[in-house]
């Protein structure tokens, strides 16, 4: 009989309630904006594709649609994500942040529909040439559409230093872990780049993959 | 004596005057601020200050962790405002200088 791990099915859901709060597919710091801010992104990876959009009615919250497609199972789901700023550390050189993530939407399957969510936290520091994250994420949407847990690690460094206002660009290394089902661990080196408010990121994964993601901030 | 008084009397209100009346229109304030480490950072303080009526500019530089608010001819920005737009922005101010 195998044994039930940590975050089982049961108590990641139980937690989701609990934090009423849920998340996107795909790593990314900076979940949310300055107060009266926008920000639009999309990721692609090869699990899943999302858009999404999140506005900050203050500096610690997020709120916004999104839309995902699960390239496995070919399921969707669609709904609202809401984000928490738990903590943030402003330091000198660096900045921190802890953040409660959440979505809940419509689970879609061949024209099936059914409730969906997902819950996780993320845990970032970086400096000017440093980047470290954790994040991890529960997602229940069904076996049809989504119904795993996974976690996303990253480092990165700046090979230079960039003024505000110039390109920055980052060499960074993703790992994804589905400790559940897949039982795999996925290692994606990516470029990010970045100036104004324009973020992009690009990477192919250890199984040849690529991935994409695009953020926008206004 | 009599007169030496009275032109310190006389140098102290000029200069009591002067001090706010010179922090009031400062043209340029110089704001110290922990966590500015991105260039989403300094889009956040641009966005917060430049809708503000008063400011003209606002320059970021993130090796010095300055935020620079340039005034237009005759505006002020009070140290409560600015903190409360650096706050909003998720950000902390640690100090603020004027000239
Ligand atoms: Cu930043």
């Amino acid at each position: 009989m195998p044994i039930r791990k940590p975050w089982s099915r049961g108590s990641a859901l139980s937690t989701a309630v609990l934090l009423c709060l849920l998340s996107p597919p795909a790593a990314q710091a900076r979940l949310i904006s300055y107060a009266g801010g926008w920000m639009v992104m999309s990721n692609n990876d090869q699990f899943a594709n999302e858009v999404s959009a999140v506005y900050s009615p203050t500096a610690t919250t997020g709120i916004g649609p999104f839309y995902d497609y699960y390239r496995d199972t070919g399921g969707q789901m669609a709904g609202l994500d809401f984000n928490w700023l738990a903590h943030r550390w402003n330091q000198k050189d660096s900045q921190g942040n802890l953040y409660f993530l959440s979505g809940l939407g419509v689970a879609n399957h061949d024209g099936e529909e059914h409730a969906g969510g997902f819950a996780g936290i993320e845990a970032d520091w970086e400096s000017r040439r440093y980047y470290a994250s954790y994040e991890n994420r529960y997602t229940e949407a069904g076996h049809d559409v989504r119904q795993e847990f996974q976690e996303t690690g990253r480092i990165g460094i700046a090979p230079y230093i960039a003024e505000s206002g110039s390109l920055h660009s980052w060499l960074m290394l993703q790992a994804d872990h589905f400790p559940e089902d897949r039982k795999s661990w996925v290692v994606t080196p990516l470029v990010r780049l970045f100036q104004g408010p324009y973020l992009a990121e690009a990477g192919v994964a250890s199984n040849g993959h690529p991935m994409f993601n695009l953020m926008i901030t206004f | 004596m009599k007169k030496i008084i009275k032109n310190l009397t006389m140098l102290g209100l000029v200069l009591l005057l002067a001090a706010p009346a010179q922090a009031a229109t400062a043209k340029h304030i110089f704001v110290t601020v922990n966590g500015l480490v991105c260039d989403f950072c300094a889009v956040s303080m641009k966005k917060i200050f430049m809708k503000k009526a008063p400011v003209e500019a606002v320059t970021v530089n993130l090796t010095t962790k300055i935020v620079e608010i340039d005034l237009k001819p005759g505006g002020t920005l009070d140290d409560r405002e600015i903190k409360k737009g650096i706050t909003d922005a998720g950000y902390a101010v640690v100090g603020i200088r004027r000239d």
